[in-house]
C-alpha cells in the first residue's frame, strides 16, 4: 500500500507539472525555452529528412527519367512547332511591312500607275544581275517599264512572258542609267558592275562632288522617268589627268533583299537608238 | 526552279553554284547512258535555263550540250572512277563557260575587266562547284539507285 501511495503522489506531481507546463506553454512563457531546446533537434530532423528525400529520389529515378524524357520530347516538339510558327509570323510581318511601304509610296506618288510584283527568282548566271518577277504581259507588263521599290529605282523590264518578266537591275554590268545630282545641275551616268557595285561616271572635273550627294534619275534618254532616287555618293575618285571624275554610290535599294516591287505601268520608254548617228 | 529560286541567291563574291550543270554531269557519269539520252538531258536542262536566264539562248544551249558531250566522251577514256572524272569535268566546263561568256560580255562593252572576271566570278564559281561535287554526286547516285535498283545477278 505504501508503494501505491507514493505512486499516487508521484502521478499527482507529474500531472501538476504537466498541467503547469501546458498552462505556461499556452501563455507563451515557454517559447524561448522550447526554441532553445528544439534547435538541435530541428537540425538533426532536417538532415534526416534530406537524406530520406535523396534516397527516395535515387530509388525512384528510373521511372522519373522516363517520364522526364517523354515530357522533354513533347516540350521539344512544342518548341519546334512554336519556333516554326514564329518564323512564319515574322515572315508574314516582313512581307506586310514591305507591302505597306509600297502602298504608302503609291499613295504619296499618285502621278504614276503602279503594279505590285513579287520576286520569284534570280538569273543563274553569275555575270548578270537580273531578277524574275511574277507579273507578265497578261498583267499589262511590257518590256522597258521601270521597276522601283519604295526606296528608289531597281531596274527595268528586260523580257516578258505571259506570266512572268525578267528585270535588269541597275547593278548589272551592262546597265547604264542617266542621272543627275540633286543639288547641282549636272548630268552623268551610273554603271553597274560584276560585283553589284554602282559607280557614278562622266562627272566633269569642275564639279564639286561631296560624299552624301543624292543621285536621281535625269530622265534623259527616255529609258527611265526623272527624279527616281538611286543612291548617295560614298567616295569620289578624282584624278587630274582624267577627263571626268567618278564616284562610288551607295544604292538606296538593298538589291540582295528584294521581295516586292512596283512596276510603273504608265511610263512608255522611248527608244532613241534610230536617232543616234552611225559613224561610217 | 531550285537553282533560280534558292541557289542563285547564294553567292561567293559574284560567283554562283551551277547546280544544274553538276546534276547533268553526275547523271551522265553515273548512269552510263548512251549519247542520245545524254544529249536529251543536256538539251532539256539548257532549254529550261535558257528560258529564264538573260544569257543568250543559243549560248546556253551550246554550252550545256557541249558540256554533256564532253563528259560523255571522257567518262570512260580518262579515269575509270566517276567521281574523279566529275571533279575534272566540272573544273574544265566551269572555267570554259565563264571564260567564254565573260570575254563575250567584255567585248560587248560590259563594265568589268579580265581581272575582275577571274577574281570575282571564275574562281569563286569554280570553288563553289568543286565543293559541291561530292554531295551532288552522291545525292544523284542515291536518287538514281532509289528509282532504278540494280538487279542482283543470280
Amino acid at each position: 500500500m505504501k508503494i501505491n501511495l507514493s505512486n499516487i503522489w508521484l502521478t499527482g506531481v507529474i500531472s501538476v507539472i504537466a498541467v503547469g507546463l501546458i498552462l505556461l506553454a499556452l501563455g507563451g512563457y515557454l517559447s524561448p525555452v522550447i526554441n532553445a531546446v528544439s534547435q538541435p533537434f530541428l537540425g538533426i530532423q532536417e538532415w534526416i529528412s534530406s537524406r530520406y528525400v535523396a534516397i527516395y529520389q535515387l530509388v525512384n529515378t528510373p521511372q522519373d527519367v522516363n517520364e522526364l524524357r517523354t515530357s522533354n520530347i513533347e516540350l521539344e516538339n512544342e518548341v519546334s512547332r512554336l519556333q516554326a510558327q514564329i518564323i512564319e509570323l515574322e515572315q508574314q510581318l516582313g512581307e506586310k511591312e514591305v507591302l505597306e511601304a509600297l502602298l504608302n509610296y503609291e499613295q504619296d506618288n499618285p502621278e504614276s500607275s503602279y503594279m505590285a510584283a513579287s520576286v520569284i527568282g534570280r538569273d543563274p548566271s553569275p555575270f548578270l544581275h537580273y531578277i524574275i518577277i511574277d507579273r507578265g504581259s497578261d498583267d499589262g507588263v511590257f518590256s522597258g517599264m521601270p521597276v522601283i521599290t519604295q526606296s528608289g529605282l531597281v531596274g527595268r523590264i528586260d523580257a516578258v512572258t505571259s506570266q512572268a518578266a525578267r528585270v535588269q537591275l541597275i547593278t548589272d554590268p551592262k546597265s547604264i542609267v542617266n542621272v543627275k545630282l540633286e543639288t547641282q545641275k549636272i548630268n552623268a551616268q551610273i554603271n553597274g558592275s560584276i560585283t553589284g557595285e554602282i559607280t557614278l561616271e562622266m562627272v566633269p572635273q569642275d564639279i564639286n562632288l561631296v560624299s552624301g550627294d543624292l543621285i536621281l534619275t535625269s530622265g534623259l534618254g527616255g529609258a527611265y522617268p526623272s527624279n527616281l532616287p538611286i543612291g548617295q555618293v560614298v567616295s569620289v575618285r578624282k584624278l587630274e589627268n582624267d577627263l571626268f571624275q567618278s564616284a562610288t554610290i551607295q544604292p538606296v535599294v538593298d538589291f540582295n533583299a528584294l521581295q516586292a516591287l512596283l512596276v510603273i505601268t504608265n511610263f512608255k520608254p522611248v527608244d532613241i537608238t534610230p536617232l543616234i548617228p552611225v559613224e561610217n | 526552279m531550285f537553282q533560280i529560286g534558292v541557289i542563285s541567291q547564294i553567292k561567293l563574291q559574284a560567283g554562283k553554284l551551277d547546280l544544274i550543270l553538276l546534276v547533268i554531269i553526275a547523271l551522265v557519269l553515273i548512269n552510263k547512258i548512251d549519247l542520245q539520252d545524254s544529249l536529251l538531258i543536256g538539251l532539256t536542262a539548257s532549254f529550261i535555263i535558257g528560258l529564264v536566264s538573260a544569257e543568250p539562248f543559243v549560248f546556253v544551249i551550246f554550252f550545256y550540250l557541249s558540256a554533256t558531250m564532253f563528259v560523255y566522251y571522257i567518262r570512260s577514256r580518262v579515269w575509270k572512277i566517276p567521281l574523279i572524272t566529275m571533279f575534272f569535268s566540272v573544273a574544265v566546263v566551269t572555267i570554259l563557260h565563264h571564260l567564254i561568256f565573260g570575254l563575250f560580255l567584255i567585248f560587248e562593252g560590259a563594265n568589268f575587266g579580265f581581272s575582275e572576271l577571274l577574281q570575282s566570278v571564275l574562281m569563286p564559281s569554280l570553288m563553289l562547284n568543286i565543293f559541291a561535287v561530292i554531295p551532288v554526286y552522291f545525292l544523284v547516285l542515291e536518287v538514281w539507285q532509289w528509282f532504278s535498283p540494280i538487279e542482283e545477278e543470280e
